[in-house]
């Protein structure tokens, strides 16, 4: 023993067990943190590489650039990489054609494969010689062409070349949608032959100021303004957004940020007050002895830090742990999406984070103990007063309620600033609840989930009819990777009347998985009417003239309005009504027996041979939309951020519990004594058991109307932060949030006051009264 | 030499009708070297003049100047660094702590102070005391005299210039009680060091050359030894 610091080691190895509660907060707060950030880390890594995907790894893009000038721009230190890229006839509305199929084209450097990472050569490579060019993948099968060929691209004002094809890529989200074929040609033969300007597009390195760094590059080469573009999603993730919209998420994560730091510093604080009252004669000696208040606030600091020793390796631990599990879940739910996502990634930012926040959060908490500590009497180690437990101001008021109810009410509201201190700490759970609630709405809107609807390949009629022949759906469905097949028939614009009332409607024939999916968002009426072929199925809008029980009049038959679906997958024309009625009904109202278009879903299995054999079946007399890239990053994207959102209140809810039922072992552990003298004068398990039941409801409610009070509030500034300043939507009372927070809290209660029964009940009297 | 002077200590506890003059006007002095006890019945005000004197509790009136410095003129972290420099507390219930074995109790003062122990020192103070065997065992591995005995060292280790003993052998069966006096009166007069003592026990007050008593919170002095 070197220093009389030394002790607080001792010491604690000797009362490891007494400090338990408190280093399970440490534990709890460093976990919370390590997987607040672990999972924020690792949702932003997704989105990363989502936006990668879809948009390109460019932070900035510059049009109007000399070839010079833009060599320049790709030699400044800031800059990681950069490419010359301009693409043309993206919508495949223009007469650019390769053996006389509509492409779109595009012209790149050798390095646009690091600026466009998500497009892979597949087959062949990509050549920068003159009079070689690349294609999509699908190339292969609608032009029927394979790397060695030579094609001929031609332009819309009848000028056309031969090159040499190198090479084929992985299809765009764009391209396969509108199941056309892009090519790929080196920036010098695109500017001589297509003779479009191009743009240069920036990478830059890490740390960059990138708004700064764009505009010296402006200023510097006298580009306009408007000259200078920008890939919002990526610079949104990577923190540089001068967005507004991206501030205000910035602000509302820093304002999440800071509830979470608090919360662990008053959960750690209670549960150190409650460590340093339990050993008042303690601190008493250290005085007495001859500790100055300063060496005694140091000793409490040097315990609280010694604590951390163990605790915050064990809450980085079990961060990182929670963490493993949810990308193992990420990569369970959509594994194409997730593939790349390391097993067992350590996120750096979230173990800094979680050790850094952990020591600086307990130091913090150890403040107002340490004073606590510093302030207690030398008198107190020798006169023998010392108590846990503060001399009541008032008695409790036995009149109204039996006493054991009294009694654990006023041990909870006896001393005003230990009840402020209760309620706060649980308000502040409920206000970090419905602060995060806000992020549910906000992924609401932000993240739309792929419908179970959503087709991943559509077959559809060139002109809108029903051309397609039913019989292509037994014959797709026998395919061994397709999970669903189903077709729907179009009739637009059909003039139909309601009594006298004309009336404009487009009616679409659904089979029965398109009526199972309505029947979830049906709002009135029958869907099964509908599907048995009975009437007709309504879809809501605001701007409608039907309802359901009315009658219409549809080339000569009157059929009624059996129900209406809240949702509908088509675009609604005002004016006109969307109506859905059985395939069977639909042909004798139009007389076509044929498809309009036929959606097929496939499962995880589906190769690129599959999807070959579905075009050979239909023919060539029809549009195909491959939606399967889409889905996917859509279903990634959703599954990300839900199980961030969710993950995390549910980490809230934890916390609150272990919060609550933490407080309440620690208020029944100082008044033990208490607890045996009542005991000992006849009051029995029941009777103390409600007693402290009762303490823990008078906390809780308390907490419950604090709580709200200032969470309300709060739920109101970040939803029109996060939600309504973008969306518009007005905010609502939380009220499904408030339930939840009060079961929580309910269930919280019940089970803080059950192990302080147990212990009630095992202590014999004498022990209890004798017990410290 | 004068060591301790207390010069019209008063302490009241409590106000209006519920007010309780604990200590009345106390005044006396001790010179280097003196043991010196006060006895009193119980609730006296015994124990209230030797915190006072102590430092521990501060008087409603009066001084105390130890070593010529005037205690509670002294701002309150000054007042302990004095404290633990210059007075060793002795008391009834040894308050050792109960994670610390007899040696690091010892030395526990010094370290509060920031200085290193003296191994010799520490060594000699055991023997004296009879503890060198104990020198590693916890405190609840000791018997009640042993424990005190590791608490008169406590006490003495900083070389204080006053040691004060609240009823140093009130928990001691009387074996150990006649052990204990032996050994505060051998050890004050091997350091020369003045004792002031609480004790019930007048057969204790032999060994004094100064005797006071207490009662009512009013000090009186009764001069020498008693037989």
């Amino acid at each position: 023993m070197k220093s009389f610091l030394d002790l607080a080691g001792i010491s604690a190895r000797v009362r490891r067990r007494q400090s338990r509660m408190t280093r399970l907060c440490i534990i709890l707060s460093v976990f919370l943190v390590t997987a607040i950030f672990g999972m924020a880390d690792m949702w932003l890594n997704c989105q990363k590489i989502q936006a990668i995907q879809q948009y390109g790894n460019w932070h900035t893009q510059f049009i109007g650039l000399s070839e010079e000038d833009g060599t320049l721009v790709s030699a400044r230190p800031e800059v990681e990489a950069s490419s010359w890229y301009d693409v043309v006839n993206s919508h495949l509305d223009e007469d650019y054609t390769v053996n006389g199929t509509r492409v779109a084209v595009c012209g790149a450097d050798e390095s646009w494969k690091e600026i466009f990472p998500s497009t892979e050569i597949l087959e062949g490579g990509y050549s920068a010689e003159p009079g070689t060019i690349c294609m999509t993948q699908n190339a292969k099968i609608l032009l029927g062409v394979q790397p060695g060929d030579t094609v001929t691209l031609a332009l819309p004002d009848g000028r056309a070349e031969d090159y040499l094809l190198t090479g084929l890529f992985g299809d765009t989200v764009m391209m396969a949608e509108q199941d056309g074929a892009g090519v790929i040609m080196n920036s010098g033969d695109y500017r001589r032959f297509v003779g479009q300007p191009m743009a240069m597009y920036v990478q830059y390195k890490p740390f960059i100021r990138i708004h700064r760094a764009a505009e010296e590059i402006r200023v510097q080469f006298g580009l306009a303004e408007d000259a200078v573009g920008n890939n919002p999603k990526l610079l949104g993730i990577s923190g540089q957004s001068d967005n507004a919209f991206m501030q205000m998420l910035y602000t509302a994560a820093a304002i999440l940020s800071g509830l979470v730091a608090v919360s662990g510093i008053l959960m750690m604080t209670g549960s150190m007050n409650s460590s340093v009252a339990q050993r008042t004669e303690f601190f008493g000696l250290l005085r007495c002895l001859g500790a100055t208040p300063k060496q005694v606030k140091r000793f409490v600091r040097r315990e609280a830090l010694g604590w951390c020793g163990a605790s915050i390796p064990a809450g980085l631990l079990a961060g990182t742990a929670v963490c493993w599990a949810l990308c193992e879940m990420l990569r369970f739910l959509a594994p194409t999406y997730f593939a790349e996502m390391p097993r067992f990634g350590i996120s750096p930012v979230a173990i800094a984070s979680g050790a850094l926040l952990g020591v600086l959060t307990v130091l913090f908490s150890a403040r107002t103990p340490a004073k606590r500590a510093s302030a207690v009497s030398p008198l107190t180690a020798v006169s023998g007063n010392a108590g846990t437990v503060q001399a009541a101001e008032t008695a409790a008021d036995t009149r109204f309620l039996p006493v054991q109810t009294a009694l654990g009410i006023h041990h909870a509201v006896g001393s005003k600033r230990n009840f402020l201190l209760m309620t706060g700490s649980f308000a502040f759970s409920i206000i970090l609840f419905l602060s995060f609630s806000v992020v549910v709405s906000f992924m609401h809107h932000a993240v739309t989930p792929v419908r179970p609807s959503a087709p991943d390949f559509s077959i559809i009629s060139p002109e809108d009819i029903c051309s397609i022949p039913a019989s292509l759906v037994e014959q797709i469905s026998a395919i061994p990777s397709v999970k669903r097949v189903f077709g729907r028939s179009f009739a637009y614009g059909l003039e139909c009347s309601r009594g006298e009332t004309p009336v404009r409607v487009d009616l679409i024939s659904y089979e029965e998985n398109q009526f199972g999916w309505a029947e979830k968002s049906r709002l009135d009426g029958s869907v099964a009417d509908a599907e048995e072929g009975r009437g007709l199925l309504l879809t809501y809008n605001s701007d409608s003239v039907l309802e359901t029980g009315d009658f219409l009049q549809i080339n000569g038959y009157a059929l009624p309005i059996t129900g209406s679906v809240g949702y509908s997958p088509f675009d609604h024309e005002p004016g006109t009504e969307t109506l859905f009625c059985s395939e069977e009904l639909f042909r004798q109202l139009t007389g076509e027996s044929g498809y309009t278009i036929i959606d097929v879903q496939f499962h995880r299995n589906v190769t690129e041979e599959d999807t070959a054999q579905i075009r050979a079946l239909a023919g060539d007399a029809f549009r195909f939309s491959d939606r399967r890239l889409s889905n996917r990053d859509a279903k990634g994207a959703y599954y990300s951020f839900a199980l961030f959102v969710y993950g995390f209140l549910a980490l809230i809810a934890l916390i609150t519990v272990f919060h609550i039922v933490n407080s309440i072992a620690l208020s029944v552990s100082a008044r033990m004594k208490q607890y045996g003298a009542m005991r000992a004068v006849g009051m029995d398990i029941r009777q103390l058991t409600d007693m402290v039941t009762a303490e823990a409801l008078t906390y809780a409610l308390s907490g419950v109307v604090m709580g709200c009070g200032l969470g309300l509030p709060l739920h109101r500034l970040l939803f029109q932060q996060m939600v309504a300043f973008q969306w518009g939507d007005r905010w609502n009372m939380p009220w499904l949030a408030m339930l939840v927070i009060v079961l929580v809290l309910l269930a919280a209660v019940a089970l803080s006051v059950m192990a302080p029964a147990k212990r009630i009940r095992e202590l014999s009297i004498t022990d209890t009264i004798s017990a410290e | 030499m004068e060591i301790l002077k207390v010069q019209g200590l008063c302490k009241t506890y409590g106000t209006g009708a519920a007010q309780v003059k604990a200590l009345q006007n106390a005044s006396f002095s001790l010179q280097k070297g003196d043991f010196a006890a006060i006895v009193g019945d119980s609730g006296s005000g015994k124990s209230t003049l030797l915190n006072c004197i102590g430092g521990l509790d501060s008087p409603t009136a009066g001084k105390v100047w130890l070593n010529g410095e005037d205690l509670f003129s002294l701002p309150e972290e000054r007042r302990t660094i004095f404290r633990r420099q210059n007075i060793g507390f002795i008391f009834q219930s040894f308050h050792l702590i109960p994670e610390l074995n007899v040696e690091q109790n010892m030395i526990f003062p010094l370290l509060l102070d920031g200085r290193k122990p003296d191994p010799q020192q520490v060594d000699e103070l055991l023997d004296v005391l009879g503890l060198t065997e104990r020198r590693l065992h916890l405190p609840s591995q000791l018997s009640g005299g042993q424990q005190q005995r590791a608490a008169i060292g406590r006490a003495l280790i900083t070389h204080p210039t006053v040691v004060l003993a609240d009823e140093p052998t009130g928990n001691l069966d009387s074996r150990s009680s006649r052990d204990v006096m032996d050994l505060l009166l051998k050890a004050s007069r091997r350091y020369q060091q003045t004792v002031l003592m609480i004790t019930h026990n007048m057969n204790l007050t032999t060994a004094a050359n100064h005797v006071f008593s207490v009662h009512d919170g009013v000090l009186t002095d009764l001069g020498g030894a008693q037989e």
